[in-house]
């Protein structure tokens, strides 16, 4: 019995993390110090936590839930991906004082429940998790102070999110209805034998748009530039990095039930990923604020990572995990300079960036090194991102849909350029002060910038433990 | 022949059923009007028949006879559909109230109940829970300021009271171990469940004067601010079957307070049928008597008493029932 | 056709149109009560299908609670038939073509899947076992799904609260 709670670990610590905040939001006074210090304490731990947990194996709760290299990885993202953004939350402006306990509650349990859909192989276990971090991100969205905007977001969020749900209970219902089992380890058995009748593709199908709304994939897209730039930023900051890294791993597990011997659902999955990519970087094109870029910029990441999944091979799906992660940084050095840049937690214009490199070096370079990273030049860990994928999609011959992407990495390229021309080139209207950059957050772009650089350039572990996770799903 | 056979036993025990409680109905009209007067220092109805007897029959032929009005802005249909869901509601929850141990005739066993669900607790509910639709869409329906505030009130009262009436029951379920209500009263050969579950017994008892809307629960009807609420608008046969809905249900809190309870038809020397009969009447005189002695709550006091005293009390029971059978095993 | 088929032909038949009915109405409440209608077709087939406890639970939940929780609301807000707005074409054309979709699959599904053509035999789920295999095999779901109405909870009552807050600082001015 004790082996069984060791391999629930990082979600035990989760779940005493959400306890404890929890516990703040019934103290009377608001005190933000003291929240935000208790929040990147116990975060800071809880990647410490999930590191070692890192190599933990077994399944527990009758087969439910699956602790494997795979789960663990991805835990480990999450976990860093919370730490990361409650690390923005130094000047947490856009929201009210007094619900900052709140707000770290809500963080905590939408990465508990990410954590557990990573590592759920049951289906009802998938959907009531990804449902519990869907309740939290509906309520963070409209936790942003003053209403108007953030409202329409959080109400249009929650409309397209259970819609989206709903399509995908009933593509539940079929899948369930096919196999006559909820559990994937003996979907995986049934499902390739009758992937050809149209109720399996149908449901798997059906399943994964449940998903692809979390991905802000094409057809489930709508929300996304509403609810980036309705929410308070470090909110947009979370939604915008954990919770697509959960979503990717959770539709590589559904992917790969298929066997990967369909060829409606790789047809498919190739439509959604090349008007996904399109339709992101063209809208992107004309975007005037930051964060609607980002989520335009989103939504063509989700194509590009489309691509790594539906080749459907173990070099796909390592190439997507690593994908996921380069994404992780590279947005959340994005995000870090736009709350820096908006310290009172406003939505920022590209045009504000104006003369960044006087008012701020340190988050210029980074902003533009992240920048170059989305685009995929060489040598950030963007670079290396897209080569694996284009290299994973070649090796199954998908000559076509590589061009196309590439194609689209040259159109994304004027947008992004267009965001460090402002921060470069342009001059703003009137002199603006510099911007303070305090000692911890120089700490932390100078780790991103790092990070991005040299695993962009040496990526060879970090590509051996993705290669390994990958191999857990076949 | 099986079959047959099988049906019109099926069909006899209905028809028993319905005019008995249609009677009992009737009678409890009578009884809570003379016991009431009698609380109030008057005589109460007694032209009609030897002490009043033949009351029930007089008021039925009036409001048989009585026009039957539909307000011209009215939604019709549900105007006219509204009071026969509460009846309706009432009235089908007896399919599943045993009221008594089976009888052998003709060598033949039949089982006093009309059916025994294993669900029917939750029957029970289901249906008690729809009566909520008769008085919230008999107040729309209306297009009355009066039986709109009536009906919105019903709705938020039942809802509230409807969750503590569900949890007290919970416990009970636990010690009887199964949903059907044969088998709780089964449970209780030994001993009445309200010796043991006294907690579970007075917030049941509240709530379920609560669902029945009687004093001092009565503000969906609260005659002197709302007229009479929902059924303001109503007239004649339709304003009838409302009411009879009304002791219909008494009836049902009644017998389920006996089933749960007080060990449904067991008692020493009369028969079980007697014993249920007699336990009905004396929970539906209580409830009179409570009648004409509490006013009316307020409508704050209503919500706070229905979610912050009774439903807490009612978890915490659960958690202590649970803790005691975990402990006795 | 055996009696269960029939029966079940007939439930399913209500269901149909009563959700259509619920979904075309102009009047909110008479679309409730065809909601609860459907509710009570499908608690009926939930019952043929051997699951009476599923059954009781929708009555009591979908039509008992939700929908009167629903019917509560637009009964407070007294939401006029004519304050809603007609769709306009370019609102339907996408989900008549959506659905038109739908319709085409599904007839797909049902006439070439095998798996449509077998005749399920009757079953009895009764309530002790089915909550034996629910709270064990999926003791998991069970838990994430109290912490999930936990939090629901929590934000209800947030945004609930916030509301509360700024008509309580009117008061404040006019005092």
């Amino acid at each position: 019995m004790m082996n069984v709670w060791t391999l629930f670990i990082p979600e035990l610590y989760c779940l005493l993390m959400a306890v404890v905040f929890f516990g703040l939001a019934m103290s009377a006074r608001p005190n933000p110090r003291r929240d935000y210090f208790a929040a990147l304490f116990m975060a800071g731990v809880g990647v410490v936590v999930a590191l070692a947990c890192v190599r933990l194996e077994g399944t527990l709760f009758f087969e439910a839930y699956r602790v494997d290299l795979f789960s663990q990885v991805f835990k480990v993202m999450l976990a860093m991906g919370f730490f990361l953004v409650v690390c923005l939350c130094t000047e947490l402006n856009g929201i009210e004082e007094r619900h900052h306990p709140e707000f770290y509650l809500f963080l905590t349990t939408c990465t508990l429940a990410m954590m557990m859909l990573v590592s759920s192989v049951e289906l009802l276990t998938i959907y009531v998790a990804l449902e519990l971090s869907s309740y939290s991100l509906y309520i963070l969205v409209p936790l942003r102070r003053g209403h108007g905007v953030d409202v329409e977001a959080g109400i249009k969020y929650l409309m397209v999110g259970a819609c989206a749900s709903a399509v995908m209970l009933f593509g539940l219902s079929y899948v369930f209805g096919v196999t006559h089992t909820t559990y994937l380890v003996e979907i995986i058995h049934v499902l390739p034998g009758v992937i050809g009748t149209p109720a399996a593709i149908v449901g798997l199908l059906l399943v994964l748009c449940g998903f692809f709304f979390k991905l802000a994939v094409f057809p489930f897209h709508f929300w996304a530039p509403d609810v980036y730039q309705g929410a308070a930023n470090q909110v947009t900051a979370y939604i915008a990095t954990a919770s697509k890294v959960a979503a990717v791993a959770i539709i590589m597990r559904v992917v790969a039930l298929s066997g990967g011997s369909s060829k409606y659902l790789v047809d498919m999955l190739v439509t959604l990923s090349i008007a996904s990519m399109t339709l992101g970087n063209l809208v992107a094109i004309v975007q005037k604020d930051m964060k609607r870029l980002l989520a335009y910029s989103s939504i063509s990441h989700a194509g590009y990572v489309l691509i790594g999944i539906l080749s459907m091979s173990a070099t796909g799906y390592a190439s997507a995990i690593f994908y996921a992660l380069a994404y992780l940084v590279m947005n959340l050095c994005c995000f870090l300079v736009v709350v820096k840049v908006s310290h009172d937690g406003s939505d920022l214009k590209i045009a504000q960036l104006a003369g960044l490199h006087r008012r701020a070096p340190l988050l210029a370079m980074a902003l533009m090194l992240a920048v170059f990273g989305l685009a995929g030049i060489p040598p950030t860990i963007g670079f290396t991102g897209k080569f694996l994928v284009f290299a994973a999609a070649m090796e199954k011959g998908y000559v076509a849909l590589v061009i196309i992407a590439m194609i689209n990495a040259t159109i994304s390229l004027y947008y992004y350029i267009l965001v460090v021309k402002a921060a470069y080139l342009m001059e703003p209207d009137e002199e603006l002060p510099r911007l303070p950059v305090s000692i911890p957050t120089k700490v932390l772009t100078v780790a991103l910038v790092t990070a991005m650089v040299v695993f962009g350039v040496a990526p060879s572990y970090l590509l051996e433990v993705a290669r390994a996770a990958a191999r857990m799903l076949m | 022949m099986d079959w047959m056979i099988g049906f019109a036993i099926l069909i006899v025990k209905l028809g028993v059923v319905l005019v008995g409680l249609l009677l009992l109905a009737a009678y409890l009209v009578l009884l809570e009007r003379k016991f009431l007067g009698r609380l109030q220092i008057r005589y109460g109805p007694n032209r009609a028949g030897k002490f009043g007897l033949l009351q029930p029959l007089a008021d039925t032929i009036k409001m048989l006879t009585k026009e039957d009005i539909v307000p011209e802005a009215a939604d019709r249909v549900l105007f006219l559909l509204a009071p026969a869901v509460v009846a309706a509601e009432a009235l089908l929850i007896f399919a599943v109230v045993p009221f008594g141990a089976s009888v052998t005739l003709l060598g033949k066993k039949i089982p006093l109940v009309i059916t025994d669900l294993n669900v029917g607790l939750l029957y029970v509910f289901a249906l008690a829970s729809l009566g909520v639709y008769g008085v919230a869409l008999g107040g729309w329906a209306s297009n009355s300021k009066y039986s709109l505030l009536g009906g919105i009130r019903g709705a938020a009262q039942m809802i509230s009271y409807e969750l503590s009436l569900g949890l007290s029951l919970v416990p009970i379920v636990m010690l009887a171990r199964s949903f059907s209500l044969l088998d709780i009263v089964r449970a209780q050969a030994h001993y009445p469940f309200i010796l043991v579950q006294p907690v579970s017994f007075m917030i049941f008892f509240i709530s379920a004067m609560a669902e029945t809307k009687r004093i001092p629960f009565d503000l969906p009807e609260a005659e002197n601010e709302l007229g009479a609420g929902y059924h303001t608008e109503y007239s004649g046969m339709r304003f009838g079957l409302f009411f009879l809905g009304e002791y219909v249900n008494l009836q049902v809190f009644g017998a389920l307070v006996a089933v749960f309870f007080l060990g449904g038809w067991r008692g020493p020397f009369l028969p079980p049928v007697v014993w249920f009969l007699i336990k009905i009447l004396v929970i539906s005189i209580l409830m009179i008597w409570v009648r004409g002695t509490l006013p009316r709550l307020r409508y704050d006091q209503l919500m706070h008493l229905g979610w912050k005293v009774l439903v807490p009390l009612a978890l915490l029971n659960i958690v202590a029932t649970g803790f005691v059978l975990l402990i006795i095993g | 056709m055996t009696v269960y088929g029939a029966v079940f032909y007939i439930l399913a038949g209500v269901i149909l149109i009563a959700t259509g009915l619920a979904i075309t109405r102009r009047n909110l409440v008479h679309s409730i009560v065809y909601l609860v209608i459907s509710f009570f077709g499908s608690a009926m087939l939930y019952y043929l299908f051997g699951a009476p406890l599923l059954a009781a639970l929708e009555i009591i939940i979908y039509a008992g609670a939700i929908m009167v929780l629903f019917l509560f609301i637009i009964m407070m807000l007294r939401v006029e038939p004519s304050a809603l707005r007609k769709p306009t074409l370019r609102q339907w054309l996408p989900a008549g073509v959506l659905g038109l979709i739908y319709v085409a699959v599904a007839i797909l599904v049902v006439t070439t899947d095998p798996g449509s053509q077998t005749i399920l035999e009757t079953a009895l789920a009764r309530p002790r076992v089915f909550g034996r295999f629910l709270f064990q095999r999926y003791w998991l779901s069970v838990e994430i799904v109290s912490f999930l109405l936990l939090i629901a909870l929590v934000g209800a009552l947030y945004l609930g609260k916030a509301f509360v807050k700024e008509g309580g600082d009117q008061k404040e001015d006019q005092s």
